[in-house]
């Protein structure tokens, strides 16, 4: 692929001009048949776009309303007519899974969309010029890093007060110190080949270079942090709500139906089986997509 | 390796100090007026007073972070908002059982993880390695608390063979460390099969296998002891992650630790003990990466042995 | 028969790559009698290092493996022998070291103890004596204060040193065949002539056969007997170290000896010879040298020459061109 630039930057008279597109389209190519030769992360990608048609059409498939309790089906087992059996409330647990699709999804997806957006420019900026700039942002995500995880997710909680919307912060807030150190090293590395130096002594602006050049290096980096982070996503925001700082009991949220049947446990544990397992394969999947898309778009990535 | 040391101390306090602002000023973060907070809603103007007097709110900033700071060194970390107990006697009475619950997990996790990791090197894209890959991501994706509620039913409750919760025996601890340590045990696993596999196409592996090694030995003494280094660090460095799960695991299995201390004081507000746990938390946290390096250092010798 | 001490016959190795599989050593033949040193030479991905390795079997963790042909060493094929007769060959009788010595001793594990890993388990010796045993081989390449170094770890030396301690290592049970794959490229010049007068010392007090791994034919000229020529995965030439140089045949050799002032430099380039070695997924039809051969014939394109002896002469050569010569007039030679 080097070779490749190397040649058609000789070629033609404004190098990222033609290079850019040739070289993503002939990577698709080589990536979708790297990762469609992967079993389990086709069949996970598989179901997380059965995920994303659930999240869509999601009032349309439920069975029942999912926010209407009936008392007369209260925490019954799973049935022909209720497959997940019924909560505390006798709402159907099918019903508030399907529900709780799109918000799980939201919430995961645009608290590391904004990790990723953040992290990205972080690094591209860090790497790219270097210098105090560099050495304040790398500071800051080590001390980010100096906190746990979820305990940084629990603490900004704390601070902001509990719901989903906050809870979407603090889950970006600790995922965009990594982004911003992997971004940070493919623009270093990026930063350093043949056609960023050439189109430099062209006297492109640096913030054209950035864009047209280095940043399509790192978006197979950022493509495949993005799929490995929102598993973990999902679990720390169902972990907040289950804790009770994340959704309102009254959501149809994954974690925040779980913690309510912890009550009911050993009369009625379906009603914690079913959303938990809703959320183990969620993450699953999605990790297992993250990992196919690391194995086919980036081998480097892999250690 | 002295100045090896030396280095690595000198680096943490920069790190120790911004923790500790960062801690400090929690409690100007949170949204509206400490005082106002700590007093409580129904406070007269002059309670709130009386505690800003008392708290030292009313002096600036880096007047009040000194003050904190004294306190801090001299064992001082407060009162209770909620009960008035100080702190630092709430802490003691809750760090045991944390400490045995991440201690417990680490060790099953490091163990088993790392025994998955090499199984899986060492069979390389044969069944014994697709199942460790499939084991080791389930195990990534699995909710905590989802694991130890289901353990609970299944073996407390169905079965009877431990307790659901509390710490009253050893039994206690069996199912919140495999629930703790499932997370942990997975990543180490992955971590430790890529490290195998690095290690294991060095030269040195080659001509141990041209000494006529069996090998097992080779696997064993030459490939295992290079990675062992590796993957101990990455464990240490993945406390953390420990602590911040006990938060969980502790509240499923109602266990009086500190993760559970953290949850009931956020849910009640209880600031001067939050600020307290998260130093707590992160300074640990920072010591045992310390820890860890260090460690590093003695287990290799280009580290030992440079001056 | 019995003065063989190594007979390399029709010895094939692919490796498999994608969907298919692309053969890095394409039926190879020779011999190595008792005592004899043998260069192995060739251009970088010749297939040479990976005849070396499928002679001691050593291609476990590479994708390759040995499709054909036999390796017969004192009269047993080593590609039938089962793994644990092989684990008691290696390291005892026939003994290898590698062309990084910066990377082929384990950093975490003292010298003494790598050292004394295959007399133990070769010699049967006890810790003590096995321990002993290896300062005694280090005192042999000519290391000072073996009895410390023992204790050492191997980042504490230098690259010529760390080859001494593979050297000691091979050498320490006494191997009839010794396989040195590039033992100085690593090196510099001055080590580089060190570590060959040790090689060639040992070799004269041992009494062992030894298989010369380089593409540097000063290493060849230094130290052989005779010279196998490798191209393409394939023998192409072989004959004494004084035939090869006085006349080489075939048109490779030539142009291989003709760049020797530069490949004392270290340079691995062959100016000399136009082209490149051909990708071993894309080999051409006929003689796998023709494209970049100055007597290209219309027969070398479609047809590939064997490995015949030259009438007359101890040395063999796969090309039409003096094999046509040579029928017509022996006395052209």
């Amino acid at each position: 692929m080097s070779d490749n630039s190397a040649v058609m930057g000789t070629n033609s008279p404004i190098p990222g001009e033609v290079i850019a597109p040739e070289k993503t389209k002939g990577r698709a190519g080589v990536f979708i048949r790297k990762f469609s030769k992967q079993k389990m992360p086709l069949l996970a990608a598989f179901f997380v776009i059965l995920l994303f048609l659930i999240a869509i059409f999601g009032p349309f498939l439920t069975p029942y309303n999912p926010d209407e309790p009936n008392y007369d089906a209260l925490m019954q087992g799973p049935s022909g007519a209720h497959w997940a059996g019924t909560d505390e409330y006798g709402r159907d647990i099918l019903s508030r899974l399907i529900d709780g699709t799109r918000l799980t999804l939201a919430v995961s997806l645009s608290s590391v969309l904004i990790a990723g957006v953040l992290g990205t420019i972080l690094g591209l900026v860090s790497g790219y010029y270097g210098g105090w700039l560099d050495r304040i942002i790398m500071r800051g995500s080590d001390v980010l890093f100096s906190f746990p995880d979820l305990l940084l997710a629990i603490g900004i909680v704390a601070i902001l007060g509990p719901g989903l919307s906050n809870v979407v912060i603090a889950v970006a807030v600790f995922g965009t110190p990594s982004f911003a150190r992997i971004i940070r090293s493919v623009t270093l590395s990026a930063k350093e080949t043949l056609f960023v130096e050439a189109a430099r002594s062209m006297g492109a602006k640096n913030r054209r270079i950035i864009w047209r050049h280095i940043f399509p290096e790192t978006v197979p980096s950022i493509i495949v942090n993005l799929s490995m982070k929102i598993g973990g996503a999902i679990l720390a925001a169902a972990s907040l709500s289950f804790l009770g700082m994340g959704a309102k009991p009254t959501e149809p949220d994954w974690g925040a139906m779980l913690s309510m049947g912890r009550d009911y446990l050993s009369i009625a544990p379906h009603i914690v089986y079913f959303p938990g397992l809703a959320i183990f394969l969620t993450v699953l999947a999605f990790n297992l997509v993250g990992d196919g898309l690391r194995d086919a778009l980036d081998p480097k990535m892999k250690n | 390796m002295g100045r090896y040391a030396l280095q690595r101390l000198l680096g943490v306090i920069p790190l120790l100090f911004i923790v500790s602002v960062l801690v400090f000023l929690f409690i100007h973060l949170i949204p509206g007026d400490p005082a106002r907070l700590i007093a409580g809603k129904d406070a007269t103007l002059e309670e709130i007073h009386g505690i800003q007097e008392q708290l030292g709110l009313n002096l600036p900033l880096w007047k009040q972070y000194i003050n904190y700071m004294g306190d801090l060194l001299s064992g001082n970390l407060g009162n209770s908002i909620r009960s008035g107990i100080p702190v630092t006697d709430m802490l003691e009475s809750r760090i045991m059982p944390t400490l045995w619950l991440t201690f417990l997990s680490m060790a099953w996790a490091l163990v088993i993880g790392l025994l998955i990791g090499v199984i899986s090197a060492v069979y390389r894209n044969k069944w014994p390695d697709h199942l460790g890959t499939l084991t080791a991501i389930s195990g990534m994706s699995i909710p905590g608390f989802w694991l130890g509620l289901v353990l609970i039913q299944i073996f407390s409750v169905e079965l009877g063979w431990f307790p659901t919760g509390g710490v009253d025996s050893w039994k206690s601890y069996i199912l919140p460390s495999i629930t703790l340590g499932m997370g942990i045990m997975s990543m180490l696993a992955r971590y430790s099969r890529s490290s195998m596999l690095e290690t294991l196409r060095e030269d040195y592996i080659r001509t141990g296998r041209a000494k006529g090694l069996r090998e097992y030995v080779v696997i064993s003494r030459h490939a295992l002891r290079n990675s062992l280094i590796q993957v101990v660090t990455v464990a240490g460095l993945q406390f953390g992650f420990l602590l911040g799960g006990s938060v969980m695991v502790e509240t499923v299995f109602s266990i009086p630790g500190l993760g559970r201390l953290l949850v009931d004081s956020i849910l009640f507000r209880d600031y001067t003990v939050i600020q307290a746990l998260l130093l707590l938390f992160s300074t640990q946290f920072i010591l045992i990466n310390l820890i860890v390096d260090l460690l590093y250092g003695v287990l290799n010798p280009k580290i030992r042995f440079s001056q | 028969m019995t003065q063989n001490l190594l007979e390399v016959q029709g010895l094939k190795t692919e490796f498999k790559r994608g969907d298919g599989s692309i053969t890095a050593v394409a039926g190879v033949d020779f011999v190595i009698k008792k005592g004899e040193v043998l260069g192995l030479v060739g251009e970088s991905g010749c297939g040479k290092s990976v005849t070396s390795l499928s002679i001691m079997r050593l291609l476990k963790d590479t994708p390759g493996r040995i499709s054909g042909g036999s390796v017969r060493f004192e009269g047993t094929d080593l590609t039938k022998v089962s793994d644990k007769e092989m684990r008691q060959i290696r390291g005892n009788e026939m003994a290898m070291i590698f062309q990084e010595p910066m990377t082929s001793l384990n950093p975490v594990l003292k010298i003494g103890l790598q050292l004394m890993e295959p007399i133990m388990l070769h010699l049967g010796y006890g810790r003590k004596k096995a321990r002993e045993h290896a300062i005694h081989m280090l005192r042999l390449v000519g290391i000072p204060r073996a009895e410390e170094l023992v204790d050492e770890y191997p980042h504490q030396l230098s690259g010529g040193m760390r080859q001494r301690v593979m050297i000691a290592m091979a050498m320490s049970c006494h191997p009839k065949l010794l396989i040195a794959d590039e033992p100085t490229t690593a090196l510099d010049v001055t080590i580089q002539a060190q570590i060959l007068d040790l090689m060639k010392h040992l070799k004269e007090e041992q009494d062992m056969g030894m298989l010369l791994i380089t593409h540097d034919l000063g290493v060849v000229a230094e130290l052989c007997d005779r010279v196998v020529v490798m191209y393409a995965g394939r023998v192409v030439e072989e004959a004494s170290v004084h035939e090869l140089f006085a006349r080489p045949q075939h048109p490779y050799t030539k142009g291989l000896i003709q760049s020797v002032p530069k490949l004392r430099q270290n340079v691995r380039r062959l100016d000399s010879i136009k082209g490149n070695v051909p990708d071993l997924s894309q080999m051409p039809a006929g003689c796998k040298f023709a494209p970049r051969c100055d007597f290209v014939m219309e027969r070398c394109l479609s047809q590939e020459p064997e490995l015949l002896p030259i009438e007359g002469l101890e040395r063999k050569s796969r090309c039409w061109f003096t094999q046509q010569e040579n029928t017509e007039g022996g006395e052209r030679l």
